[in-house]
């Protein structure tokens, strides 16, 4: 199995960041949504879970920072959804810096840095500024014993000696309580206590609760470790009453976490039944000493260096891929009996027309699972669309100017492989079309137009093609100021250009300058560099499609993925042609005397049989070029086998295949075509017109 | 409602496309030969690593190659249909002109003759007669193609 080279803690680690990375994500498209409806209870409700789950997922790795800014943001959401806050603008502002800080965060975790590395102190403390006093002394009103956080080091906890008051058991809890005591239970209180340098003592504490959940009852907690939990603060000293086998040892166990510094455990009666709404008489023996925690610092080793190696996967999918997998296995028993039939000498007619089937099959079966493992590889392009928002809405804020974004066909997928290319030419289209599109407000209502602008952003698949449009309704792109500026850039032809051309020319490196005020000219980096990403990089098309004054259409065209196959070259009739390896059987010769015509066709020899015989020629509809001996490629399709005899055989390389239009492919004989470095083209056979009846 | 369109010379004819359409404007240089496509497919360009099949239009809509228009001139306007791009090589890139859709007409004349199944509809334009291109029709590979594809 490989999953079972990682420890659980490296399991775990894994687990977190792909969960982080999601809350994470959510937590800033929650955000967003609510800058735009500051008032909807749900929204806030929304942000507080996600907050809330961070830190107590990030609290259980041990990420301390990474919690504790969580935590702080959770308190102001707090007091939001209590009402004692309102949620203006810079409350808002404050949590987007922390959603920002925290996303920063998860990336440098999730590339092996130590949590302590980023220090969010600055945000928390912004972020406790904007509840302070309020929330100050609201910490030792819980129903919990007072904060003893400061006394608490690691030598003095045994010297508070006061025990705290049992608390009163609930109708469940005496319940649960019994039936404790009938399974030969004991009841303990456990007192947990967290080294005071400890920044977040609510994780530690968490800790050691979730280990005594595995090997006891845990009846209560206080502060409660579920629910909506107090100040970080309370948790210095966290009392648990529990129930486990009469032996505590296993509780010592479980309560040896890095940074508690004392645990105090002691046994207590249980409550009669009678008992529920009367406090628990304080019985417990003293023979439970404290514990000396092993006070490991800080977290551990943050592991290797992790780069996105964890993917999700719809379940559905991995169902595809299980479903060929088990029609392999099928198949492979197959073969092996018919080799064992071999071996007892079975006829040879029936082990090849069997060979064949499985043959057949297996072809199948990897060619879908090709394609189920391309599908797993795939994601929706939202990984890159959740982004815009925020970034949307900052530059609208830093320029003045108003914009509603619209985005549609989120749920469009991507290949992985081409996730980090794409979003860097996206997110600069989009601050192109801020920054130099979309007009200033008092302009705009000067011009007739909406006082906010609007950008729109949409994905689709179209075939094999992603199609990402982009378009804003600002001032479009002048082309005739491109022109000039062509012109005097001496530009050939440029006073003849047509729209189409002008508008490309705004992709050519060190055009767009400041001189030409237009929708994308640019600062620094320029549409020469989105056009070299999606057109060199991930082999796609950029076009710009744009109406003076009304706004500019930027439209990508990128290949679902990079299509590279090793292939071999030949040459015949003057032309290129690639094979791929994959279709190949072998290369031979054959001379003109072996060729044989049979009914459907000419054949020749191969492996002592005759196979039915092509030529390129041929196959488009003429004559086989009369020779005395032939270059062959012992072609594949399924079990079917065919020679194809060529003038030259040249090389064997790796093509980058671009879809072929069926205009230069009438006779559907190509599945694609290339272009060489020395700009020839090379068509692609696609090997299915191998006849299947000769054999 | 006006739309643009790029005009363009055919021998003694005057056509055009939507300037939504076109993508680009070029010299006739660089036209690589494809294995056995129809006769109108003059070739392949590429373009940004796209591999682009260009259409011989004079032929593909049967008319007389007009020798009188100088070869300087001959340009590939390349277009968009749809998700597909294709050149087509005309003799001249005239201007771009509106044209009010409410002006377009079925051909009053007949003058288009044996083309017509090329051709959305005909606008006058000054003295003439501006032909609009349907370019799905003129792109389209199943029609005047000898032979179906083998098996």
């Amino acid at each position: 199995m490989p999953g079972s080279a990682w420890t659980e803690d490296e399991r775990l680690r894994r687990a977190f960041l792909e969960e982080g990375d999601e809350l994470v994500q959510k937590l800033g498209e929650s955000l967003s949504a609510l800058e735009a409806d500051p008032g909807s209870h749900d929204l806030v409700h929304e942000v507080f879970r996600l907050t809330h789950s961070l830190k107590s997922e990030s609290a259980l790795m041990g990420h301390a920072s990474l919690s504790g800014l969580a935590h702080a943001m959770e308190d102001v959401l707090e007091s939001v959804r209590g009402g004692e806050l309102a949620l203006a603008a810079d409350v808002l502002e404050k949590l987007v810096a922390g959603a920002d800080r925290l996303a920063l965060m998860m990336g440098e975790i999730s590339r092996g840095e130590r949590d302590a590395d980023s220090d969010p102190s600055d945000v928390v403390q912004d972020l406790r500024a904007l509840i302070g006093s309020r929330r100050g002394t609201g910490d030792e009103a819980t129903d919990g014993p007072p904060a003893r956080g400061n006394g608490a080091g690691p030598h003095g906890g045994a010297a508070e000696g006061v025990a705290p008051a049992e608390p009163v058991f609930g109708a469940q809890e005496v319940s649960r309580l019994a039936e404790a005591r009938e399974r030969g239970e004991s009841l303990f209180r456990v007192t947990v206590t967290v080294a005071t340098d400890e920044p977040m003592k609510f994780a530690r504490a968490f800790l050691v609760f979730n280990n005594f959940e595995q090997s006891a009852n845990v009846i209560r907690a206080i502060p409660a470790m579920d629910g909506e939990p107090a100040d970080d603060a309370s948790y210095a000293r966290t009392v648990f009453y529990l129930t486990s086998a009469p032996d505590d040892e296993t509780l010592r166990a479980a309560a040896r976490v890095d940074q508690i510094a004392m645990v105090e455990t002691a046994r207590l009666e249980f409550p009669s039944a009678g008992s529920i709404g009367r406090p628990l008489q304080e019985h417990y023996r003293a023979d439970a000493g404290p514990i000396a925690s092993d006070r490991g610092r800080g977290p551990g080793p943050a592991g290797p260096p992790v780069e996105k190696t964890t993917i999700r996967v719809d379940a559905r999918r991995l169902d595809d891929l299980w479903r060929f997998v088990a029609e392999l296995v099928l198949h492979k028993s197959h073969v092996s009996r018919l080799s064992d039939g071999v071996a007892r000498g079975m006829d040879a007619d029936s082990i090849r027309e069997e060979l064949m089937v499985s043959s057949d099959s297996l072809e199948k079966i990897s060619s879908g699972m090709q394609q189920a493992m391309r599908d797993t590889r795939s994601i929706p392009i939202s990984i890159i669309f959740s982004k815009f928002p925020r970034l949307v809405r900052d530059l609208s804020r830093k320029l003045g100017k108003p914009v509603d974004l619209v985005m549609s066909g989120q749920e469009t997928e991507i290949d992985r492989s081409i996730v980090e290319a794409l979003s860097d030419p996206l997110t600069h289209i989009i601050r192109n079309a801020l920054d130099h599109g979309l007009e200033f407000p008092e302009e705009r209502v000067r011009l007739g137009k909406p006082e906010r602008g609007r950008i729109a952003v949409s994905a689709r698949r179209q075939g094999g093609t992603i199609v990402i449009e982009l378009a804003d309704d600002g001032r479009g792109l002048d082309t005739e100021r491109i022109r000039q500026k062509a012109i005097d850039l001496g530009i050939p032809d440029a006073a003849s250009l047509g729209e189409a051309d002008l508008r490309e020319l705004v992709f050519r490196p060190g055009f767009s300058t400041k001189e030409v005020v237009t929708d994308l000219s640019g600062r620094g980096v320029g549409m020469d560099v989105v056009a070299t990403r999606i057109r060199n990089d991930l082999r796609g098309t950029v076009e710009l499609a744009s109406e003076t004054g009304k706004g500019t259409r930027v439209v990508l065209r990128l290949p679902f993925t990079l299509t590279i196959v090793n292939s071999l070259l030949v040459e015949d009739g003057g032309h290129l042609y690639a094979i791929p390896l994959g279709d190949l059987d072998s290369t031979s010769k054959v001379s003109a005397g072996d060729i044989v015509l049979q009914e459907q066709g000419e054949a020749g020899p191969w492996m002592e049989e005759l196979i039915p015989l092509y030529s390129i020629g041929g196959l488009l509809g003429g004559e086989r070029t009369p020779r005395e001996e032939y270059f062959a490629v012992v072609l594949r399709h399924g079990a079917s086998r065919g020679l194809l005899v060529v003038e030259e055989l040249i090389e064997e390389r790796e093509m980058v295949i671009r879809p072929i239009d069926d205009l230069l492919n009438t006779r559907r004989l190509f599945s694609g075509v290339s272009v060489l470095d020395d700009g020839r083209l090379v068509f692609i056979l696609d090997t299915s017109f191998i006849r299947r009846d000769n054999f | 409602m006006s739309k643009r369109y790029v005009s363009f010379v055919l021998g003694t004819g005057r056509y055009c496309v939507p300037v939504d359409e076109v993508i680009q404007i070029l010299r006739p240089d660089g036209i690589l030969p494809v294995p056995k496509a129809p006769p109108f497919v003059a070739g392949a360009i590429t373009l940004r690593g796209d591999v682009i099949p260009v259409v011989n239009l004079t032929s593909r809509l049967s008319r007389d190659a007009d020798s009188g228009t100088s070869a300087s001139r001959a340009r590939i306007i390349i277009i968009r249909a749809g998700s597909r791009m294709c050149g087509l090589s005309v003799d001249e890139v005239r201007e771009i002109v509106d044209i009010d859709e409410t002006k377009i007409q079925e051909d009053p004349t007949g003058a288009l003759g044996t083309h017509a199944d090329f051709i959305l509809g005909v606008a006058q334009q000054g003295q003439s007669l501006l032909a609009i291109l349907d370019l799905p029709r003129v792109l389209s590979a199943g029609r005047n193609l000898q032979g179906a594809s083998p098996v």
